[in-house]
């Protein structure tokens, strides 16, 4: 049982992470990033190779995740931009984009999976009756590090006042001064960072391969909607949740349908409670 | 909707033969009967790679059809076809190897699959925009597990073998007629209330609803038909292709048949069909490596999303606009961007 919650834990942490970078974007933008995963395979790749090619380790995940904030700027400055007033043509421009992203990295490293090995692979860590390969230890603390230094952003200075601001209500913000272009790029900077963050830390647990965020993409969405839009600190809640009941799933009753009690989860949010378990009143989710 | 391009416009007796309705209804169905034959032939006379491509852009468009009610007329983006789509091919040849008679199979297929559409509408007709789309996509996935998943029925990832149902003579016939009866089928609901219903939703559901729309039951209903589509095309799809697997309808595919109808023209009669032969009609003739393709239509998707949101067709028929001479137009429904992004004609 103990295993299976920290199991949970590990899962959760990475939807988290992956999920704040969804829910800001959405925030001050309106846009569902299923580009998202794209960005997140890439990045993977870029650390594969920069290890390859002899990089030391602490480079090559920088060099990942520097990937990740580059290439999520730049699907904004590129395509999102010039739909910021038509929300409609959002799904749209995503989708287009995560073909480019995906089969980019298809061209250029091919479909089979690669394996990316990190110094703390061997590592195991004994609490108890518990164990936990250092692979996963690490993501739990960098998506705690980069969550709570996030948080601090948002919470402690101008600039993540501002982009609270505009995920609040954007008119309002503009007739504020706010400058509303900066923060559009500073929130897929963001979400790209942590793209970035959770492509090198979940790598080594699976593969690199060009689909290989498609269902954590997914079980991400669904966090951002149990916690409510624009939320980090929803987002991590529900982050952990899913986490949890995707892992006592596939504990006790099939691991082959993992994501799919996330998918169970959903409806069951969507029947009872259309408005999300935390949301502050706003959007309407239905 | 604006009140301008709903209203009959008066226009000067004799103008044109086109305008009068029931001139155009059969002008309409004389193309679509046309298209079919069109169909038909390219389907029995086109060889190998090109006969493939015809074949996949035939079947798409039957599919595509379906989702075109749904996104296309009522702008809700359905990431669940391919799900529909492989939902009819699977239980059609589960069924088939069972031993039921194959016109026995593909009515239980199309039942089966309507009813899961019906399902999936009950539970994300009521959600909003951008949250129907995560709804769908996240049950593309749970569908393309249980293909992957539950080998005794479905093989698996490598997929499994098709009895013959259909002779494959038959395949092909009733492969061009199911085109154009799904075109006749998709002309009529445009023209009857549920279009009309849809197409108030997609410009703005707040006020539709305000105004009495039933928009749920709306979405529900256009969700079930594009399920029935999806499962007729992937009954089809089976027959002819002898071997099915899961890879044939993930949520990328999906993605494809939502782009597809980007790409014509949301809730035109012939996006399917336009969308189709670039989406995947046009990667099987220029070989060019699956990846590289594919970048092309995002790349195409992309600047047709924000050069032309009426789709290909939508500009094509702005660029007949502007050289036609001096027709009767209402003010404000000419060839400005602000309305030509979303077109109320339906051409």
């Amino acid at each position: 049982m103990g295993q299976v919650i920290v199991n949970g834990i590990f899962l959760g942490s990475l939807f988290a992470v992956v999920a704040v970078g969804l829910t800001l974007i959405y925030g001050v933008m309106e846009v569902p990033n299923f580009a998202h995963s794209g960005i997140i395979a890439l990045s993977a790749y870029v650390t594969f190779s920069a290890g390859q090619h002899g990089a030391p380790f602490v480079l090559a995940a920088a060099a990942g995740i520097v990937t990740g904030g580059v290439l999520s700027v730049l699907t904004e400055l590129l395509a999102y931009r010039w739909v910021r007033d038509n929300p409609a043509a959002a799904p749209a421009i995503a989708l287009g984009l995560l073909l480019i992203l995906q089969n980019t990295a298809l061209r250029i490293y091919g479909g089979e999976g690669k394996a990316l090995d990190v110094p703390y692979s061997q590592a195991i860590l004994r609490v108890g009756g518990v164990t936990l390969s250092g692979v996963k230890v690490a993501l739990i603390v960098l998506a705690a590090v980069a969550l709570i230094f996030l948080s601090l952003l948002l919470s402690r200075t101008a600039l993540g006042r501002a982009v609270r601001a505009v995920a609040q209500d954007r008119e309002a913000a503009a007739m504020m001064g706010i400058p509303m272009q900066r923060q559009f790029t500073l929130a897929f900077l963001i979400a790209g960072l942590l793209g970035g963050v959770a492509a090198v830390a979940y790598a080594p647990t699976f593969q690199v391969s060009p689909y290989m965020a498609d269902e954590i993409l997914l079980s991400a969405f669904v966090v951002v909607i149990l916690g409510g839009l624009g939320s980090v600190l929803g987002a991590v809640a529900g982050g952990l949740l899913l986490g949890l009941v995707e892992s006592l799933g596939s504990a006790y009753i099939s691991a082959s349908y993992q994501s799919a009690f996330g998918f169970v989860a959903l409806v069951i949010i969507l029947v009872l409670r259309p408005a999300g378990l935390l949301s502050s009143a706003g959007r309407r989710v239905a | 909707m604006t009140s301008t391009t709903v209203a009959p416009t008066r226009r000067p007796a004799g103008t044109s033969l086109l305008a009068r309705p029931l001139v155009r209804h059969t002008a309409a169905m004389l193309g679509i009967f046309a298209l079919g034959v069109v169909a038909y032939l390219l389907l029995t006379n086109l060889q190998g790679q090109q006969g493939q491509a015809c074949l996949l852009v035939v079947l798409w468009t039957v599919s595509v059809t379906g989702l075109n009610i749904v996104q296309g007329l009522g702008g809700y983006p359905s990431l669940a076809q391919a799900s529909f789509y492989g939902g009819g091919a699977y239980i059609s040849t589960i069924a088939l190897n069972k031993g039921m008679p194959m016109v026995l199979a593909a009515v239980v297929a199309v039942a089966a699959v309507t009813a899961a559409g019906l399902v999936v509408g009950l539970v994300f007709a009521r959600t909003r925009g951008q949250y129907f789309a995560i709804g769908t996509l996240f049950f593309g996935a749970v569908i393309t597990l249980v293909l992957n998943n539950a080998i005794d029925l479905t093989g698996g990832p490598n997929g499994r073998p098709v009895d013959l149902g259909f002779a494959p003579s038959t395949t092909l016939r009733l492969l061009a007629a199911s085109m154009s009866i799904g075109f006749v089928l998709f002309y009529v609901i445009s023209r009857m209330r549920l279009g009309a219903r849809l197409l108030s939703i997609r410009e703005d559901e707040d006020l539709a609803e305000h105004l009495g729309v039933p928009t749920a039951r709306t979405k529900l209903l256009a969700l079930t038909l594009s399920a029935t589509f999806g499962a007729w095309a992937g009954v089809l799809l089976a027959q002819y292709n002898g071997v099915i697997a899961p890879s044939q309808f993930t949520f990328g595919q999906s993605f494809l048949m939502f782009v597809a109808i980007g790409l014509g023209g949301y809730g035109r009669l012939l996006a399917p069909l336009v969308g189709s032969f670039i989406v995947i009609g046009l990667p099987q003739l220029i070989n060019v490596g699956p990846g590289t393709s594919q970048i092309a239509v995002g790349i195409i998707f992309i600047v047709v999303t924000l050069l032309l949101p009426g789709g290909i067709i939508g500009g094509l028929s702005l660029v007949f606009e502007r050289f036609r001479p001096s027709r009767p137009q209402p003010p404000g429904a000419s060839g400005s961007p602000d309305q030509a992004h979303r077109p109320v004609v339906i051409s």
